[in-house]
C-alpha cells in the first residue's frame, strides 16, 4: 500500500503519507493482498508517526527523518538499532516473528514507538471481529 | 548561585509587571533580531557546557546527553544562520544575550573545578534548570512576539527540541539520585 522508491520526499508528501498511514494502519496489516509490505514511519517534530503500527513477519519498516536533527530507532532492549538517522535520511529493516516490538530514540528517550507483529492467526481473529 | 532562577525571575517580572520602564527592557520587548541573537548565544552556551561535561565526566549517561546537546543545539544554530542569511538580517546583541553570557562564564568556572559525582550532579541539575528557564522564555516571551513568520516557525521547531531535552534532563537528574 505505502510503497515508495525515492529516498527523499518533500514535507507535503510526508503529510500525505502520515495522514494515509493514520487512516489505514488498522486495515493495511490485515489485508493480505500484498506481501511483503513496506510501512513508512515519519519522524517529525520529535515524534514517530504513526506511533504504533501493525506489521506482518516479512514486512519492511522504514523510518524517514524529516527533522533537521538526527534521531535513532532503537529496540527498547537494544537488539536492533538504526544508529544515527540523519536529517532527511532514512533507515529500514525487515521484521520477523520475534522482532522486539517497543522502540525509542537513544538521543531523545521520550520518543517512543511500537511495531506490533501480527501473525496470520492473530490477523484472522481480528478480521472476524 | 542558581542562574536559572535568575532567568525565571526575569520572565516573571515580564509577565506579571509588564510595564517596564523605557531603560530596562524585558525579554518580551526584544525585536526579532535581538531574539535571534539570544537564541544563538543560548544554543552556544549549552554546547559549551556539553563539551565541559565530555571532558570531565566519566558517566555514560552524561556523555549520551551531552552529545545530544551538541548535535541538536548546533543543528538549530545552522538552521538559524541559514534563515538569517536568507532574510539578509544580522542578529543584534542585547541585554539578555550579555546577561546569559556573563552567567555562563561564571558557571563554567564553577563547574570546571568539580569532578566525579559532584560534577555530574551539578551539570545535570543545571541542564534541567537551564532548559526549563530558556523554554519558558522561548514559549511565553519570544514566540508570541516574533514578527517574522519564518523565524517564528523555526522557534516553534526549536522549542519542540528543547522540550525533549528538558524531559531527557529530568530523567538524567533522577538517574543520578
Ligand atoms: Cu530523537
Amino acid at each position: 500500500m505505502l510503497r515508495f522508491k525515492q529516498n527523499k520526499w518533500n514535507n507535503v508528501t510526508v503529510a500525505i503519507v502520515t495522514v494515509m498511514a493514520l487512516f489505514f494502519t488498522p486495515f493495511e496489516s490485515i489485508s493480505a493482498e500484498e506481501y511483503p509490505q513496506t510501512h513508512v514511519i515519519a519522524i517529525e517534530d520529535l515524534k514517530f508517526m504513526p506511533q504504533e503500527i501493525n506489521v506482518k513477519p516479512g514486512d519492511i519498516v522504514q523510518w524517514v527523518n524529516f527533522d533537521f536533527i538526527p534521531h535513532t530507532a532503537t529496540a527498547n532492549d537494544h537488539v536492533w538499532n538504526s544508529d544515527m538517522i540523519g536529517a532527511q535520511a532514512s533507515w529500514e529493516m525487515t521484521v520477523d516473528r520475534d522482532t522486539f516490538e517497543g522502540y525509542f530514540c537513544v538521543y531523545h528517550p521520550g520518543m517512543q514507538g511500537k511495531i506490533k507483529i501480527i501473525t496470520e492467526s492473530l490477523a484472522k481473529a481480528q478480521q472476524l471481529q | 548561585m542558581n542562574y536559572h532562577l535568575t532567568l525565571i525571575a526575569i520572565l516573571a517580572a515580564t509577565l506579571t509587571v509588564g510595564c517596564a520602564t523605557a531603560a530596562t527592557k524585558t525579554p518580551a520587548e526584544l525585536n526579532d533580531l535581538e531574539i535571534a541573537h539570544v537564541a544563538y548565544i543560548a544554543n552556544n552556551i549549552d554546547v559549551r557546557y556539553a563539551h565541559l561535561a565530555l571532558a570531565i565526566s566519566d558517566n555514560p549517561k552524561i556523555h549520551e546527553f551531552a552529545n545530544a546537546m551538541i548535535r541538536d543545539h548546533k543543528a538549530v544554530n545552522v538552521q538559524a544562520l541559514a534563515l538569517l542569511e536568507k532574510l539578509n538580517a544580522t542578529p543584534q546583541d542585547n541585554f539578555l544575550s550579555k546577561q546569559l553570557t556573563g552567567q555562563s562564564n561564571e558557571l563554567v568556572n564553577e563547574m570546571r573545578q568539580l569532578s566525579g559525582a559532584a560534577f555530574d550532579a551539578r551539570y545535570a541539575d543545571n541542564e534541567l534548570g537551564y532548559h526549563k528557564a530558556v523554554n519558558d522564555i522561548v514559549e511565553n516571551s519570544f514566540i508570541p512576539n516574533i514578527e517574522n513568520s519564518e523565524v517564528k516557525a523555526l522557534f516553534k521547531k526549536a522549542l519542540a527540541i528543547y522540550k525533549a531535552h528538558e524531559q531527557h534532563a529530568e530523567k538524567m537528574v533522577a538517574s543520578l539520585k
